[in-house]
């Protein structure tokens, strides 16, 4: 089995980009890696806009940005396609930072479903190994291909990988068409893996775009679960938009006392954080109602009901003359 | 075919062979996608595609997506796809003309479903005077017209008129009964809801809850009481000439006596009076074939293939059910 | 009029009528061989009723119907026996020219008699007497027939069955007599019964079907006057009984399919009878037709094929469903003259001479029903352009014109004869 896809331009990439960029860069490994749909420097600046990539059509690649410039070299990508195998990626400094273009092709049904991505980049600082782990599930789908794995539990599963030091699943993020589906109010099970196995204590936080923050620790079965909140109230209901999109993070922090070295640098302590990037949308039952529908619904069959009977009753009288109106 | 098996047939009682045919047809289309099954988008039956677990897709949901497009978007390469499906759903209907409706759509099956609730009650059907009928069948092409302007109107300026909201996109599924009934069977409740997200959504969920209600009450006093209004009806009268699958009637043969007039669910009066086409079938036909089963003279109508007659109607079956049905009735 | 004097023109008309059915038995069973062995049923019963007087009918209420328009069905639902009271006898005819003018219809004279002479028993328990606003005569008698006593029903009909307006009218109309039939005899008309009462009639047709398609076959098993005799006892029998005797009929008809047999001469011409319709005893004219050689193979008349051919089609088993098919079945098929437009009857015609490959088509008008004799030059243009000859007769119920007849219909025969020996040199 090939571990590295493209592992030598990838190392050229990254050589060329802590070239160019370790100047600008405070410190090494600062904060958590995760990817992102929108450019990072966008954020700051112009608003990210609901953007996104297309949930119902194909595409030959999918491009995202990392949060960090500053990878160590021996960073790796692990892509996995749908059906186990493994898929190609590759990164690549651009006007928005860090590009990691994954390769989706070929455009048919074979590869439909949820790619898992992973960028883990480590390197040691004060004695530490610092390991940051950044997840994507990908969606590549086409509604053109059908919704052939509408039932497919296998497929729709949200899956892991068992060569990554610290991964985490969440579901349920996408439903049976392959289309993104949390929205605000789900409740969120996340489970923590080191190595595909289920891993207790795990600090999990889930942040929302809107700097909404919960932290709480994974059972014994690795697990844990979170209600998403509502964060999104526009001024006048006219504002409204059911198509607006919110972004959080899921992040999982581990600390493990074990001993090893990373090139030729000693740690003793490993510090792992994964990301996994998802967006939501508003709650159906923020717009939508059941009391009207149905009473709408009910009244239309009362009124309908009642005119046909009372239409009856009037039929049961003798037949009643034709009158002229003298006025016309 | 041999005479002993043409007689049988002949003698078959198309109505209970309808029930349970639907009954089949309704398992397909509504909970079809369990089995894996797609059988096609383009299909020119209400196979409704709100509900997840459907078996294949009604042609006018990707019909009203597909031609959201600009005007020069028609003169592009994306046209094949618009073509390929359409000529999908011409082939597919071509097959069995307007039998889609009388044996496979669900929305008709639950209408049928509903009038044998009726019938359980002992409550006697509405029906129109042909002049109330005449008005209400033109219903139908103005909703087919709508169907397809209103999409095309959010990606260009009809007649000078500010483009449309998005939230037209699909109008006429948010009207439709099958979404709202459909995803029902497949416990999905979610439809039955009022949208306030946008006006648009506010106003086309409101009538889709209007719609539902007439729907259930209509269907409970007048057979078949949406088809006489449906878009796909009328889609599909556009190309029933040319279908494989026909019904025929041979004027000569025919007393008038009104009997297949009479048992039509859909009241269609041509069946008993016209004398001179040979190919009968109407718009509002759903060729459910009673008439068929209802007419006691010898080949007068016929159910037909190309080169074939599949059923037709036979003095002996005539008297045949209607000997069966009054024994089963005793 | 006096109670003496009514006794005496009643008892003269029972005489009358039971001298003149006689007469046409002897003419019916004597006069031709090969008679079918089932035929016996009906000779017996018309021996019984029309010349002995047993006219009875069991314990059911009696309810007297004017014209092939009424419902047997509700009137078998109601509980009650329908009785065609249209007569064909020439005593009744001669009783009844009292009241109607003199070139009125014989139909409606000789019934307007038997109703006025109350010759036969059940007209003295009589319950409702049925008449629809068929043709003008028979709707003006029965006013005539309300003032003799009886209570009479006036059925409307509409004067088109062609348009939705007129079925409607006739569904009403129909609905009102259903009520009216529940009033006279006490006994609602339910589901079940009408259910019953459609199976009955049902029976009978299905078994009328079979032996008309029976009548089709070359050489004809079966004389026109013993089908005439067969459809005509429907009036006064027992429905059940009478599919029964035809049941039998049929099975003896299917040997004689079988085995080419024919009470006919082999190559007799083949007639379709049309027109006024021929009540016992006044088989006149098919007994003469048939005397000369040729063979009536099937008719279009209300006293036969319009009285028997159409069945009642429900969709579902409810009195809001029944009821109007029951009604369509009595309007929607008729091809009675009294209608606006005929053209249906134009094409039954056409379809039936070439169904039963007819030679060709006797039409008989009795004077004074000016219906059939005005339709009768459409349908004769229809049928000569389709090449099937057709002979007009005007006749009444006097023995007086048979001379006359005799005459033209041996003329009519002989031409169709050589017309047939032509083609056959031809063919050679």
């Amino acid at each position: 089995m090939k571990r590295m896809p493209n592992a030598k331009i990838l190392r050229d990439y990254i050589f060329l980009a802590l070239f160019t960029t370790c100047l600008f860069l405070p410190a090494k490994g600062e904060g958590v890696l995760y990817i992102s749909e929108t450019p990072m420097k966008a954020a700051s600046g112009r608003s990210a806009g609901p953007g996104g990539h297309a949930e119902h059509r194909a595409s030959a690649s999918r491009s995202y940005y990392l949060s960090a410039e500053d990878l160590s070299s021996d960073s790796e990508v692990l892509v996995l396609r749908p059906d186990g195998s493994r898929g190609e990626a590759s990164m690549h400094i651009c006007g928005e930072g860090l590009m990691l273009t994954v390769d989706t092709r070929p455009m048919d049904a074979s590869s439909d479903g949820i790619f898992l991505v992973y960028v883990v980049d480590r390197h040691v600082e004060n004695e530490t190994l610092l390991v940051r782990v950044a997840k994507l599930n990908l969606l590549n789908h086409s509604c053109r291909w059908g919704h052939e794995y509408k039932f497919n539990s296998e497929r729709l599963r949200a899956k892991f990988s068992d060569e990554v030091p610290l991964d985490i699943t969440a579901s349920p993020l996408w439903d049976g068409n392959f289309h993104s589906r949390t929205m605000s109010g789900d409740v969120i099970g996340v489970q923590a893996l080191r190595y595909g196995k289920p891993l207790e204590g795990a600090k999990i936080s889930l942040s929302t775009q809107g700097g909404w923050t919960k932290t709480f620790r994974t059972d014994d079965s690795g697990t844990a679960s979170v209600q998403l909140i509502r964060d999104y109230y526009p001024a006048q209901w006219s504002e409204f938009s059911r198509d607006k999109k919110g972004t959080f993070r899921i992040l999982a922090e581990a600390e493990f006392e074990e001993m090893g070295v990373l090139g030729d640098q000693p740690y003793t302590k490993v510090r792992v954080t994964t990301s996994l990037p998802w967006k939501y949308a508003s709650s159906r039952r923020e717009y939508q109602s059941y009391a009207y529908g149905l009473s709408l619904g009910a009244t239309f069959m009362v009124v309908s009901g009642l005119g046909v009977f009372i239409y009856r009753e009037r039929r049961k009288k003798s037949y009643r003359e034709i009158q002229f109106d003298e006025h016309r | 075919m041999s005479t002993v098996k043409k007689r049988s047939i002949n003698h078959g009682d198309v109505n209970r062979f309808r029930f349970w045919f639907q009954i089949g047809a309704f398992v397909i289309l509504v909970y079809g996608g369990y089995w894996a099954l797609d059988i096609s988008t383009s299909l020119p039956t209400f196979s409704c595609v709100f509900p997840s677990s459907r078996g294949g897709t009604c042609y006018l949901y990707p019909l009203q997506h597909q031609v959201n497009m600009t005007w020069k978007q028609f003169a592009s390469p994306r046209v094949i796809g618009v073509l390929t499906a359409f000529g999908t759903f011409v082939f597919l209907f071509l097959l069995f003309n307007k039998a889609w409706c009388g044996f496979a759509c669900p929305i008709g099956t639950v209408q049928d479903w509903i009038t044998r609730l009726r019938l359980r009650m002992g409550i006697r059907p509405g029906v129109y005077t042909e002049a109330t009928f005449n008005r209400l069948k033109v219903l139908k092409y103005v909703l087919l017209v709508l169907l397809i302007l209103l999409p095309l109107g959010i990606s260009n300026s009809l007649l000078g008129l500010p483009k449309f909201s998005h939230d037209v996109a699909t109008s006429f599924c948010m009207l439709c009964p099958g979404r709202t009934i459909l995803p029902i069977f497949t416990g999905d409740f979610s439809q039955l809801t009022i949208d306030f997200s946008s006006k648009t959504m506010t106003v086309l969920t409101g009538l889709g809850m209007a719609v539902l209600g007439t729907t259930l009450v209509g269907a409970f006093y007048k057979k078949r009481f949406f088809c006489l209004f449906c878009p796909m009806s009328a889609l599909h009268y556009v190309f029933s000439k040319g279908a494989l699958l026909g019904l025929k009637k041979d004027g000569a043969k025919c007393t008038r006596c009104g009997n297949c007039y009479r048992v039509c669910d859909m009241g269609i009066r041509e069946i008993a009076d016209d004398l001179e086409r040979r190919n009968i079938v109407q718009d509002d036909c759903m060729m459910c074939f009673k008439c068929v089963a209802a007419c006691p003279e010898e080949g007068c109508l016929k159910v037909t293939v190309p080169g074939l007659t599949v059923y037709q109607s036979t003095e002996e079956g005539f008297f045949a059910r209607s000997a069966s049905r009054l024994n089963h009735e005793r | 009029m006096n109670v003496e004097r009514q006794e005496r023109v009643r008892k003269s008309a029972v005489k009358g009528l039971a001298m003149e059915s006689m007469e046409a038995l002897v003419q019916i069973r004597e006069s031709f061989d090969e008679n079918p062995k089932a035929m016996d049923y009906f000779y017996d019963l018309y021996h019984r009723t029309y010349c002995l007087g047993e006219w009875g009918n069991g314990k059911r209420p009696e309810v007297g119907t004017l014209c092939v328009q009424v419902p047997e069905e509700l009137i078998l639902a109601a509980g009650a026996f329908p009785r065609r009271l249209c007569s064909g006898s020439h005593a009744f005819d001669q009783v009844g020219s009292e009241f109607m003018p003199a070139k009125g219809c014989p139909v409606v004279k000789a019934t307007v008699g038997l109703l006025q002479s109350r010759a036969l028993p059940p007209l003295e328990e009589m319950r409702l007497v049925v008449n629809p606003t068929s043709c003008d005569q028979k709707k003006k008698a029965g006013e005539m027939i309300a003032e003799m006593g009886y209570p009479v029903y006036s059925l409307e009909i509409p004067p088109s069955r062609d348009t939705e307006e007129a079925r409607a009218y006739w569904h009403r109309s129909v609905k009102r007599l259903s009520v009216a039939l529940e009033k006279t005899t006490g006994q609602r008309i339910t589901r079940k019964r009408l259910h019953e009462a459609i199976r009955t009639t049902n029976t009978a047709r299905q078994e009328y079907r079979r032996f008309s398609k029976l009548r089709k076959a070359q050489p004809s098993p079966l004389l026109g006057k013993d089908a005439l005799l067969v459809t005509n006892a429907y009036f006064f029998d027992d429905i059940e009984s009478w599919t029964e005797a035809l049941a039998r009929l049929n099975l003896e008809l299917e040997r004689r399919v079988e085995n080419k047999l024919t009470p006919a001469q082999k190559r007799a011409p083949r007639f379709l009878l049309t027109g006024t319709p021929p009540v016992f005893p006044n088989l006149k004219v098919p007994l003469l037709i048939e005397q000369l050689g040729a063979v009536i193979v099937a008719d279009e008349v209300c006293s036969s094929n319009r009285l028997l051919y159409d069945a009642v089609t429900m969709d579902t088993p409810f009195l809001y469903d029944m009821i109007p098919a029951v009604a369509d079945r009595y309007l929607k098929p008729c091809t009675c003259p009294i209608f606006d437009r005929n053209e249906d009857r134009k094409r039954k015609l056409l379809d039936m001479a070439s169904d039963y490959q007819v030679d060709g088509v006797i039409y008989q008008a009795y004077a004074g029903c000016h219906l059939y004799e005005m339709e009768q030059q459409s349908m004769g243009r229809a049928l000569t352009e389709a090449g099937v000859p057709m002979l007009y007769l005007e006749t009444d119920y006097s023995p007086d014109d048979a001379g006359q007849l005799s005459t033209r219909v041996e003329a009519f025969v002989e031409s169709i004869r050589n017309r047939q020996r032509k083609l056959e040199g031809g063919r050679s």
